[in-house]
């Protein structure tokens, strides 16, 4: 992909431009005047110039023009603090792609880049890293995490937070294992820890056992019965975690801790969902400590809620609709 | 005063503003710090206004209001310079006659000087042992200081070593003298700071970050607050220079909400300094850009953590984040961002300006430098106080804090704040640096120091630890949200009573997880407290757990209070002042405490005549039978 040329004399805008657009992946490379920009053009091939509509030197108009009488093909985006209709027109005629009045938001600067160029060749890293997860080697591509890495092989790393489709939380610590470097070991949270080639990875050691069983114990006594605490209650061999039908029956806990519920586990999984995947943020967190609880969030919620409730189904304890219901009561009284 | 644009230009200034004032004109300090304006400093250098308006003396006299000077136990604090003659607990009604006195007649107030043990009363600040036996490389300019105005800072040689690192010395050469000090982080870690900018000068990115950590949040502990508030500028220099070293051109500054003057001066600083152009583009001349940004902290424990706080700079809830990549490399907006703690900050001027062999000269071989401690608890000088590593717990607390009051015995020190631990008197010798203190179970932190006498009970410190952390747990991961909480109703039931042997496994258990699994450094070491009162008071946790018995006599459920029958002089002043009328008696009729009725509030003991004593804090004793009601007093 050919590199983008950003002209515009204001440092703090160029520089978040390119700050901007390079994050984004593009090679970007920038002017700050306009005899300068014309050197650069003739001495590179660009495939988009960003232009600012006043500089010194030649103006934004005046680059493009002279530019495409070498390369007809090159493509210009104007963006001026000074909008007025003559400009707008003069600059549609010159064919730019748009003609975007300062401020403007930098998603919109980034999709029309991205239309004109093309969308990022994500890199491909051919690289891949090799590891040993409980006694068996594993191949994956560089920058998977160790639980990425054991699910590639069929190991079912125990996790309450995790889920494929958003970014990593690190909350439940249950995916906690063991690496060993050389002669030392250390404990780590599989779910971000990045594997590196060589590495020895314990995903069930003593240990790792130890604490997963108190941290089930801990979480049971908020949540006692909720299916995926149950599941791992029963892997683990705990005792008054392997049914929900115990606590129910008994209405008590044979377990170390006494059982206070309010059976959300606090995964964040919906919160994340909806502000990842939807993007709507009608979800999250209030309080700290045991006080922290999630809660759909009015203003948003009674707009997005009602045709959505995508997050019921990535709810784990079926702990989140009665907090939706919360917000409807509030709304009908 | 224009725009400076060089070292000479700098210097100028200094002469000039010398050369406006006389070294010998009196010039009365007032204390402004937060513990004195909460003394009411405010009206005290109003009256001095006042007063000395009245005596015709404004021309003769200069006021001044400075930052804390540290000996806040005696607050409102008055120096009158150029004696530094040192006034204590001054009030607005002491003024009229120190300004007679004093400032007219140039005699000593002889009632508000400070008094020794023997009696000997000391005039000098210098000489009072509170601050004889500090170091004050650091502190020792707050008293000096009006914060509000540079020019103070400026005469004291203010911004020379931000000149010599800019236009004398290359970015690598600062780092490396910063390096060669061993200058260690005064936040908790003591991580070396060098080595630290250097990771963020080496991190792939343009742009990169420099932040002072001043979310000060343990209990007890206000050393940032008052540097902050005191000498703002010299933590502003520490910046600057970090920032050229470190090649960032954009700060921040993350202060907590509750601090509102130290945000206040901080405000006015960054304002002055931009002024005189030691702030922002080409500074003093240099072609160096930098500028600072002053971030208010909601309030939360967990937001002095790196990547808690920079989440937080960022407008997100403060809550630190799971990645294995130090936030030296990826921190604000995913850019190489370094974190220092006030402190840190404030040591770089003077490590400029001296060089890092005078800083060497001063600590022990791990630990270089001072460190200003906040010294409370039952110790007789509560204060801030400033002394160079590897000084003995025995010398800060006996020498400086002039030991525990009210002849009590001294039991322990807990340092490190909430992370850190207690230590026992059989350590008062130990030397206190970074490693040292880690070696017996506790760590510097930030520099809290909580003494403890006689009178406290073990399980009761770790519970109130435990309790505020508790409080403080953001709540995102499971073991420090959960286990945090589990750990407190642990130590609740065993100061109730109500626990059994079970609870020792869990006193091991709990701390164990949590140390290996928590998301961030607040739940790894939640449970220090828990652990570190085991270690030592042991025989306390058995006390309460097998025999239901408080041995300081602290944890309610476990006392019970009881008049001895033989000292009981039926005076009636605990029966009259019992808040429930839980006490039976009558004139000449000894006294009995209705323990159905008691609440324990412990009034009795605090009103009953020292020369009786007759009220007794039981514990793990059933209270004795006693002789019916009605039985009269035999009075020997």
């Amino acid at each position: 992909m050919k590199p983008i040329l950003i002209v515009e004399d204001e440092a703090i805008m160029r520089e978040s431009l390119q700050d901007w657009l390079t994050d984004g992946g593009y090679q970007v490379e920038s002017a700050t005047q306009g005899d300068e920009a014309l050197k650069a053009i003739e001495e590179q091939d660009y495939g988009l110039l960003i232009l600012d509509l006043r500089l010194p030197g030649a103006d934004g108009l005046e680059v493009l023009r002279k530019a495409r009488a070498k390369q007809p093909q090159l493509n210009g985006i104007i963006i001026t603090a000074y909008p007025s209709v003559q400009t707008a027109v003069e600059a549609m005629k010159e064919g730019v792609i748009d003609y975007l009045p300062k401020p403007f938001d930098l998603n919109d600067l980034e999709k029309l880049v991205s239309q004109t160029l093309g969308p990022v060749q994500v890199e491909i890293r051919p690289e891949t890293v090799t590891c040993v997860i409980d006694d068996r080697e594993v191949e994956v591509r560089q920058g998977a995490t160790i639980l990425e890495a054991a699910q590639s092989i069929g190991i079912d790393i125990p996790t309450l937070c995790h889920h494929e489709k958003l970014s990593p939380y690190g909350a439940c610590r249950l995916c906690i294992v063991e690496i060993i470097r050389g002669q030392r070991s250390r404990l780590v949270t599989s779910c971000v820890y990045i594997v590196e080639d060589g590495l020895i990875v314990k995903t069930e050691s003593e240990q790792v056992v130890k604490i997963r069983k108190m941290l089930l114990e801990l979480m049971w006594a908020r949540a006692p019965g909720v299916q995926p605490l149950v599941n791992y209650g029963m892997r683990y061999g705990i005792s008054g975690l392997e049914s929900k039908g115990n606590y129910e029956l008994s209405g008590a806990s044979e377990t170390k801790f006494e059982v206070e519920p309010n059976f959300c586990i606090l995964c964040g999984l919906c919160v994340r969902y909806c502000a990842e995947v939807k993007g709507k943020n009608a979800i999250g967190f209030i309080g700290r400590g045991t006080e922290r609880e999630v809660m759909f969030f009015p203003e948003i919620a009674s707009k997005e809620c009602a045709d959505c409730k995508e997050c019921f189904a990535i709810c784990p304890t079926g702990a989140l609709p009665p907090h939706y219901a919360l917000i409807e009561e509030g709304a009908s009284t | 005063m224009g725009r400076l644009n060089s070292a000479a230009d700098l210097e100028n200034l200094r002469q000039e503003i010398l050369a406006k004032r006389d070294p010998n004109k009196p010039c009365v300090t007032i204390c402004s710090g937060t513990g004195c304006h909460a003394y009411g400093s405010e009206k005290v250098a109003e009256a001095f206004v006042a007063n000395i308006q009245s005596n015709g003396l404004q021309e003769k006299v200069d006021i001044r209001r400075t930052g804390c000077h540290g000996f806040c136990e005696k607050g409102t604090l008055v120096v009158i310079f150029p004696e530094e003659i040192c006034y204590l607990r001054v009030r607005s009604d002491d003024v009229p006659e120190i300004v007679s006195t004093t400032l007219v007649e140039k005699k000593v107030v002889d009632r508000l000087l400070y008094e020794d043990d023997d009696g000997q009363k000391i005039a000098h600040e210098s000489e009072i042992p509170f601050y004889k036996h500090q170091s004050r490389v650091i502190f020792g300019n707050n008293r000096l200081i009006d914060p509000t105005n540079i020019e103070d800072y400026i005469t004291l040689g203010g911004y020379a070593a931000l000149a010599k690192a800019l236009l004398e010395m290359t970015p690598e050469e600062v780092m490396e003298e910063v390096k060669e000090s061993n200058l260690r982080g005064r936040g908790g870690g003591g991580f070396p700071a060098g080595r630290k900018w250097e990771t963020t000068r080496d991190a792939p990115g343009e742009r990169k970050y420099v932040i002072v950590n001043a979310d000060e949040g343990d209990p007890g502990a206000y050393m940032d607050r008052s540097l902050l508030e005191g000498n703002p500028h010299s933590v502003l220099e520490g910046l600057i220079i970090g920032a050229y070293a470190i090649g960032s051109h954009e700060g921040f500054i993350y202060v907590r909400q509750e601090y509102p003057l130290a945000v206040g001066n901080l405000n006015i600083a960054l304002e002055q300094a931009r002024e005189l152009g030691l702030l922002g583009s080409d500074i003093l001349g240099s072609g160096f850009n930098f500028d600072v940004k002053i971030h208010r902290g909601a309030g939360a424990f967990v937001s002095g953590e790196s990547s808690a706080l920079m989440t937080a700079i960022e407008g997100r809830v403060g809550e630190p984040r799971p990645k294995y990549i130090r936030t030296a490399v990826s921190g604000i907006w995913d850019r190489p961002s370094n974190l220092n703690n006030v402190e840190t900050w404030a040591n770089v001027p003077l490590i400029i300006n001296n060089g890092a062999e005078w800083f060497t000269n001063i600590g022990t071989e791990g630990s270089k430098g001072t460190k200003i401690f906040s010294l409370v608890g039952k110790v007789k000088n509560t204060g801030l106080v400033e002394v160079p590593m590897g000084m003995t717990l025995r010398e800060v607390i006996y020498d400086i804090g002039g030991g525990i009051p009210d002849g009590k015995k001294f039991k322990a020190v807990q340092t490190g704040g909430p992370s850190g631990g207690v230590i026992p008197d059989k350590f008062l010798n130990l030397p206190v640096d970074f490693d040292e203190l880690t070696k017996v179970g506790s760590m510097m932190g930030s520099g809290g120091m909580i003494v403890m006498d006689e009178d406290t009970c073990m399980v009761d410190v770790a519970r109130y630890f435990i309790n505020f952390l508790a409080g403080e747990s953001c709540g995102k991961c499971l073991p420090c949200r959960e286990g945090i909480y589990q750990m407190l109703k642990v130590l609740n039931r065993i100061c109730e009573g109500e626990s059994s042997e079970e609870d020792f496994k869990l006193l091991d258990e709990i701390p164990e997880v949590l140390g290996d699994s928590a998301l961030c450094a607040l739940g790894q070491t939640a449970c220090n407290p828990v652990l570190s009162t085991l270690r030592y008071f042991r025989d306390e946790y058995e006390a309460h757990i097998m025999k239901k018995q408080c041995p300081a006599g602290v944890c309610k459920a476990l006392i019970n209070y009881w008049i001895e029958p033989e000292k009981c002089q039926a005076c009636m002043i605990c029966l009259r002042n019992c808040p429930v009328g839980a006490i039976d008696g009558g004139k000449n009729l000894i006294h009995i405490i209705d323990q159905e009725k008691c609440t324990k509030c412990g009034t009795c003991l605090e009103v009953c005549p020292a020369r009786f004593g007759a009220i007794t804090v039981l514990s793990g004793v059933e209270v004795p039978e006693f002789v019916a009601q009605g039985t009269e007093v035999v009075r020997g």
